[in-house]
C-alpha cells in the first residue's frame, strides 16, 4: 500500500530507497508549504536539542534492539514532533536501508497491525493473522532489511505454521481418536458381551427344562406301564381263577353223574337182591343186603377214591345208598364242599359245618417236656438198628422194574458225587456248647463280622449305597439345574 | 408204598430226627379257610401201613409243624390263629398241650427248629414277622420284622447256629443271623411271592427259594444278584422245597400243580422226577434224614404218601 503521503507529494519514487530523501523533502517542503499537502504534518520547527536527545536514545543499543514503534511511541510521549523524530532516525544510523519509508509504511502498518498482533499469541491454528503479525514484526525490528526478506519469512512462516498445523493434527489423529474409537468400540463390545453371555445362559436352562419335561414323560410313560402290567396280571390272575373254579364245577359235575349211576346201579341190584331174598325166605334178610350193601359200600368207596376229583374227598357219599337198612360204615357228614364253596361261605358270614369247638389251650403252661429217650444222633452213627430185616423205606426199589434203573442210576451218579460212605447220613452238627437253658435264652454277645453274610450284606449295601447316591447326585443335579433356570 | 387218609386237609409233613419211621403231619379242615386243625404222629409199619400214634385237635388249622431237635417226643405246630402250639407225646393226652405262645397277630404260616442249637425255633406269620422262642421261655425272645408282607417260610441254616433265611410275599428272601439286630441280607428272588426257602445240606452258601412264579431258584448268598439255578417245570405256584440231607445237589419241590418234582440243580437237565400221585395241591413235602432216599408228601387230597425216590408212590410195598 502506497502511503499516501509519499504517494501525492512524490509520484516519482521508484522504490523505499528513494523514500528516504523523498519523505526527508518532504518533511521539509510541508514546513513551508504544510498546509497544502496534509494535515498532519505539523508547522513546528525542528529542535535540535530534542533531535539530538533522541539520537542519542535511538543510538542506544538497547534501543536499537526494540521495535521502531517502541522508539517513535517514547518520543512521541517525551514531546518530540514528527519531524524530529524522523530527523532523529535519519541521523542514527540505520542498518535497514528503508527506514524512512518503511517508517511511515510501517506506522501505518503497525497501527493497522497493532490489533493483529495484539492476537498473535492466541490461538496458532489461525494460520493468516500469525502470517501477517510476524510478518510485520519481521518487518519491524530489522528496518533497513530488504523487502525480500519480508516474502521470504513470510513463506518460512507460512511453512513453519503449516507443519505445526499439519503435527498438531496428525498428534490429534494419533492420540485422541484411537482412544476415542476404543472407547467406543469397548462400548460396542460390552453389548455384545453381554447378549452372549445371555443367550448362553437362555440355552442351557432351556436344555436343562426340556430334559427335565423329557425324563418326566419318561417316569409316567413307565409308571404308567407298570400299572397296566399290573393290570393285566391281576386280570390274568383272576381268569385263571375262574378257569379253575370251572374246572372244579365240572369234575364235581362229572363225579356226581357217576354216583347218580351208581346208585342207581346199586338201587337195582338191591332190588333184585331184596326180591331174591324175599322169594328166597327171610333168613337171610338181615345180613345178606347188609352184605350185599357192604360190598357196595366198598366198592362205592374204592371208586371213589380212585377217581377222586378235584373238589370233591373220598369220603363223599351223599348219594348214600338211601334204601340201605344198616349202612355199616358210619356214614360221614356232608363232605363234598369245594375249595370256592367254603371261600364264598365264609365270605357271606356262614361257618362251614363241620367246625367243632374244641379247647386247645394247655392244662399246664409250665409242663416240662418229658425226657428224650433218645440221645440226638451224631455223625458217627451211621445207619443203625434192623439192617437184617430191611423195612420197606429202606427198600431202595420196590417191585416195579421200569422204574428201577431210572431210580438206581441218577442216585449211582449221586452218589459218586457223595462224600465218602461214612459221611452219608446228614446229622446236624453238636452246638459248640452245651446247651444249658439259659445261655441258649441269653442274647448272644455281638460277634466279629462273619464271614459270608457280611460279605455280600457288604456288597449289596455298598451297592445299594452308591445307587443310592448315584440316585442322590443325580437328584442334587436336577435341583441345580433346577436352580439356574430359575436363575437365569 | 403206604397212603395215609387225614380227616382233614394237609398242610405239613415232617420226619422224625429220631425216629425213622415216624413222620408228623399238619392238618386243616376246609382247606385251611376257617375250621380245626389236627397234628398227627404217624408210624411206618415194618409191615406196609401207616398208623396213627397220636393225634392233637386244634381250634384252628394247623399251617406247619415242626419235631424238636433236643426231644424226641416233643413237636411244634403253627397254627392259624397265630398261636405255636407245643405237644409232647409222651405225656398223656391230659397234659397237652404243654405250652401255647401266642403272640403273633395273625396266621402262623410255618415254623423251623434250629437243627444246631436244637433249643430254640423260629416261626413266620402273616403278619410280616418272624419270632424267635425257647422251650424254657414262654414269651419270644426276638421278633424279626422287616418283611414288607406275610412271611410264608423260615429255615435255619444247617451249618451255622444263629443264621436262618425267611421267604415273604413281598417277593424277597432275607437271610437273617440272630446277634444282629436287622437282617444280614436281602435277595429280591422273584417277582411275585416267595412260598418256600430251605438251605443246601453240604454247601452252607446255597439257598433255594420257590414262588409263586412256579420256578424255584438256587442263590449264592455270596454273590446273590443272580441266581445260580433257575429251575423250571412246575405248572403252577411251587409251594414248598426241601434240598435233599444225603445228595448235595438234590431239591424236592411240591407244587400246586399236584405234582412233587425232585431237581439236580447243577444239571443241565435239572428234573429228575415227577411223582404226581396227588389229586389236590401238594402242599408239604419232606426228605428224611435218617433214610437216604425216603420221602414224604400230602396235599389238599387228604392223604399222606411216604415212598423211596425212586419208586412209585402209589404202589403198595
Amino acid at each position: 500500500m502506497a502511503t499516501e503521503g509519499g504517494g501525492d507529494e512524490n509520484p516519482q519514487t521508484k522504490g523505499p530507497e528513494l523514500s528516504q530523501p523523498a519523505s526527508g523533502i518532504a518533511r521539509s517542503e510541508p514546513t513551508d508549504g504544510s498546509q497544502q499537502r496534509s494535515p498532519f504534518i505539523t508547522s513546528e520547527p525542528l529542535r535540535e536539542d530534542q533531535v539530538q536527545n533522541a539520537v542519542k536514545f535511538l543510538s542506544h543499543p538497547k534501543v536499537r534492539g526494540s521495535p521502531v514503534i517502541y522508539r517513535r511511541s517514547f518520543l512521541e510521549r517525551k514531546g518530540l514532533t514528527k519531524e524530529e523524530i524522523d530527523e532523529a532516525f535519519l541521523r542514527v544510523p540505520d542498518p535497514s536501508p528503508n527506514a524512512t519509508t518503511a517508517e511511515t509504511v510501517s506506522t501505518r502498518q503497525a497501527n493497522q497491525v497493532s490489533p493483529s498482533t495484539s492476537l498473535q499469541p492466541q490461538a496458532s491454528v489461525q494460520t493468516a493473522p500469525p502470517v501477517a503479525s510476524q510478518v510485520g514484526a519481521v518487518s519491524l525490528t530489522p528496518m533497513s532489511q530488504k523487502p525480500r526478506f519480508n516474502w521470504s519469512h513470510a513463506l518460512i512462516a507460512i511453512g513453519v505454521l503449516s507443519a505445526s498445523g499439519a503435527g498438531s493434527a496428525v498428534i490429534f489423529k494419533r492420540v485422541v481418536l484411537p482412544r476415542l474409537k476404543a472407547w467406543i468400540r469397548r462400548v460396542a463390545m460390552e453389548d455384545k458381551e453381554e447378549r452372549a453371555t445371555k443367550s448362553l445362559a437362555e440355552e442351557t436352562a432351556e436344555a436343562a427344562k426340556a430334559a427335565a419335561s423329557a425324563a418326566a414323560i419318561v417316569a409316567t410313560a413307565s409308571q404308567e406301564l407298570l400299572n397296566s402290567k399290573n393290570e393285566d396280571r391281576k386280570y390274568f390272575e383272576a381268569f385263571m381263577g375262574m378257569i379253575d373254579v370251572q374246572v372244579k364245577e365240572m369234575k364235581s359235575m362229572s363225579e356226581a353223574i357217576h354216583k347218580l349211576e351208581k346208585a342207581r346201579e346199586q338201587e337195582k341190584l338191591i332190588d333184585e337182591y331184596v326180591q331174591y331174598a324175599t322169594s328166597n325166605g327171610t333168613s337171610n334178610n338181615s345180613w345178606k343186603p347188609s352184605q350185599a350193601n357192604h360190598t357196595l359200600l366198598n366198592q362205592v368207596r374204592v371208586n371213589g377214591t380212585s377217581t377222586t376229583s378235584y373238589g370233591a374227598e373220598g369220603q363223599s357219599l351223599a348219594p348214600a345208598p338211601a334204601p340201605a337198612p344198616a349202612s355199616v360204615e358210619p356214614t360221614t357228614a356232608s363232605h363234598p364242599k369245594s375249595y370256592m364253596e367254603i371261600m364264598a361261605m365264609v365270605q357271606r358270614g356262614e361257618k362251614p359245618p363241620n367246625i367243632k369247638e374244641i379247647n386247645d389251650t394247655p392244662p399246664n403252661p409250665n409242663q416240662p417236656p418229658s425226657k428224650p429217650l433218645i440221645a440226638p444222633r451224631t455223625k458217627e452213627n451211621g445207619q443203625s438198628q434192623d439192617i437184617s430185616s430191611e423195612p420197606w423205606w429202606r427198600k431202595k426199589s420196590v417191585k416195579i422194574t421200569e422204574l428201577e434203573p431210572e431210580g438206581e442210576e441218577p442216585l449211582r451218579q449221586l452218589t459218586t458225587n457223595d462224600r465218602p460212605a461214612s459221611q452219608r447220613t446228614w446229622v446236624p452238627p453238636q452246638p459248640p456248647s452245651v446247651a444249658i437253658p439259659e445261655s441258649a435264652a441269653a442274647i448272644r454277645h455281638p460277634k466279629p463280622s462273619p464271614p459270608i453274610p457280611d460279605l455280600s450284606s457288604g456288597d449289596e449295601k455298598m451297592s445299594k449305597s452308591s445307587m443310592n447316591s448315584n440316585v442322590v447326585s443325580q437328584q442334587s443335579e436336577i435341583e441345580e439345574v433346577e436352580e439356574k433356570d430359575d436363575g437365569v | 408204598m403206604p397212603v395215609f387218609k387225614t380227616p382233614f386237609n394237609g398242610y405239613a409233613v415232617r420226619f422224625s430226627p429220631f425216629y425213622e419211621n415216624r413222620i408228623l403231619v399238619a392238618t386243616a379242615q376246609n382247606f385251611g379257610i376257617l375250621g380245626n386243625g389236627r397234628l398227627h404222629i404217624l408210624d411206618l409199619n415194618p409191615s406196609g401201613g401207616i398208623s396213627e400214634v397220636r393225634s392233637f385237635d386244634t381250634a384252628d388249622g394247623v399251617y406247619d409243624c415242626a419235631w424238636s431237635e433236643s426231644h424226641d417226643s416233643l413237636a411244634v405246630a403253627a397254627v392259624a390263629d397265630g398261636s405255636l402250639k407245643l405237644w409232647d407225646a409222651a405225656l398223656p393226652p391230659s397234659a397237652n398241650p404243654i405250652r401255647s405262645l401266642k403272640e403273633h397277630a395273625r396266621e402262623v404260616h410255618a415254623v423251623d427248629w434250629n437243627p444246631v442249637r436244637r433249643d430254640s425255633f423260629i416261626s413266620a406269620s402273616w403278619d410280616d414277622s418272624l419270632k424267635l422262642w425257647t422251650l424254657d421261655r414262654p414269651t419270644s425272645i426276638r421278633t424279626f420284622r422287616e418283611h414288607a408282607y406275610c412271611v410264608y417260610s423260615a429255615a435255619w441254616s444247617p451249618r451255622h447256629a444263629d443264621v436262618f433265611a425267611s421267604a415273604s410275599g413281598d417277593c424277597t428272601a432275607r437271610v437273617w443271623d440272630v446277634r444282629d439286630p436287622s437282617s444280614s441280607l436281602v435277595i429280591p428272588a422273584h417277582d411275585h411271592e416267595i412260598l418256600s426257602c430251605d438251605w443246601n445240606k453240604y454247601d452252607d452258601c446255597f439257598l433255594a427259594t420257590s414262588s409263586v412264579d412256579k420256578t424255584v431258584r438256587v442263590w449264592d448268598v455270596r454273590a446273590s444278584r443272580a441266581p445260580v439255578a433257575t429251575l423250571a417245570g412246575h405248572g403252577y405256584a411251587v409251594r414248598r422245597i426241601k434240598f435233599s440231607p444225603h445228595h448235595e445237589n438234590l431239591l424236592l419241590s411240591c407244587s400246586y400243580d399236584m405234582t412233587v418234582c425232585v431237581w439236580d440243580y447243577r444239571a443241565e437237565d435239572a428234573l429228575l422226577a415227577r411223582y404226581d400221585h396227588h389229586t389236590e395241591f401238594a402242599v408239604g413235602v419232606d426228605m428224611s434224614v435218617l433214610v437216604e432216599g425216603l420221602l414224604a408228601s400230602t396235599g389238599w387230597d387228604e392223604l399222606v404218601y411216604v415212598w423211596q425216590h425212586g419208586t412209585d408212590p402209589r404202589a403198595m410195598p
